[in-house]
């Protein structure tokens, strides 16, 4: 009997002092969304079931600023393509600072993409199918290639490829990667590709999502016999591959 | 009705940028930098020299009988100048959008350092696809088929740009 009205007592009280000590000691803390598509297209997923969940514990009606927004506050809308330039030109520049390899470059950048992938993927989940996880290397694939690219460029990857020679080599391809659009590369740097920064992304999540890999951008020119435009390709090099 | 020249100069004066689309016949770069030192310095003086206050943008235009000359000076003190045949008109207008196309593909450029001369070939491309565009406009009255043609011929060559 005792234990009976413990338990009883112990679970009408939760619910409420719960609600007050996260209002008071936890207040939602939450990034802003980093969607990066061009201006205009927001991206159309509709349905953020989370998004009440601030309401909880904030008593006062003054208007709060947008860190105090919920995690999916800013699911639907997206940065300027200008604010997104300026901000990638001022990281490249930084990246250079006393660096003259264009390998070590490539390097540093897509290091700084890893640790965007790692926490995209992570905020993509719980945002999009939060009961789901791949286990296959090919649907994750295709999972970036629509709605990871979709929730960070809003638009879709234009194509998936598998190498002809290797089973476990891929190619994610895009003919207007975002990173490439206003940067001109000087003549002494013509192999590197600001598009490692994507790939970086790229590694991050497949890395995060439990398959080993590597990740490479790569600018392929226009063929005109077979018609096709100048595009970067991403080589996605998986390693220790079961099937 | 065709562009000769486009300069760019930065907020101190040094030519940063220089193409010619009609090849002179003796001005070489090394002149060029020093006419647009000496419409820089002019430039300057005749910004003093201004009874009214309020507008002092400077040089604006200069005409003459065999050519024509703009420049347009941004808030932020580049001046983007371009000389053409005396006929032309819009000019102003192709000064924004080159600044439009500056301020995309050169600001934006990482490799880019201000008060250099400008070297991103992204930005050459586009002002060379602009320039072309903006003179094919220009020529269109002069086309062969403006006489004999019915109307909607050249409504559809207008529907192009």
């Amino acid at each position: 009997m005792m234990n009976a009205e413990l338990v009883t007592s112990d679970v009408s009280s939760q619910p409420q002092s719960y609600s007050t000590t996260s209002g008071v000691e936890y207040p939602s803390t939450s990034a802003p969304s980093l969607g990066m598509g061009s201006g205009g297209t927001a991206p159309p997923f509709v349905g953020n079931t989370f998004s009440q969940s601030s309401a909880i514990g904030s008593t006062s009606n003054k208007k709060q600023s947008i860190f105090d927004d919920d995690l999916n506050a800013h699911m639907n809308k997206s940065v300027s393509l200008s604010a997104f330039s300026h901000l990638f030109c001022g990281l490249l520049q930084y990246c250079r600072e006393g660096i003259k390899d264009v390998g070590t470059l490539e390097n540093r950048l897509s290091g700084i993409g890893y640790q965007i992938g790692i926490k995209q993927l992570e905020l993509i989940t719980h945002r999009l199918r939060p009961m789901k996880r791949e286990t296959n290397h090919v649907s994750m694939l295709e999972f970036i290639t629509k709605d990871c690219w979709k929730h960070i460029f809003g638009r879709l990857a234009d194509g998936l490829e598998q190498s002809m020679q290797n089973d476990n080599e891929f190619f994610i391809v895009d003919h207007k990667p975002v990173t490439n659009r206003f940067v001109s590369l000087p003549p002494d740097m013509v192999t590197f590709n600001p598009a490692s920064f994507i790939a970086g992304i790229i590694h991050g999540m497949l890395e995060s999502a439990g398959f080993k890999c590597n990740v490479i951008a790569l600018d392929q020119e226009s063929d005109n016999e077979s018609k096709r435009p100048k595009r970067t390709l991403f080589i996605v090099q998986f390693k220790n591959l079961h099937k | 009705m065709t562009i000769h020249s486009l300069l760019i100069l930065s907020r101190s004066g040094l030519l940063v940028f220089c193409k010619d689309f009609v090849k002179h016949p003796r001005l070489k770069p090394n002149d060029w930098i020093r006419v647009t030192g000496i419409f820089h310095g002019m430039s300057e003086v005749i910004k003093q020299l201004s009874p009214l206050p309020t507008k002092n943008d400077g040089i604006s235009s200069v005409e003459d009988e065999t050519f024509r000359l703009h420049c347009y000076q941004t808030l932020t003190g580049l001046k983007f100048i371009v000389t053409a045949t005396p006929t032309t008109e819009n000019l102003e207008r192709l000064l924004k959008d080159v600044y439009g196309l500056y301020c995309d593909f050169v600001m934006k450029d990482p490799f880019h350092k201000m008060e250099q001369p400008i070297k991103s070939h992204k930005f050459i491309e586009q002002l060379d696809t602009l320039v072309q565009r903006t003179s094919d406009i220009f020529m269109f009255p002069l086309l062969p088929f403006w006489q004999d043609s019915p109307y909607h011929t050249y409504f559809l060559v207008l529907g192009k740009y």
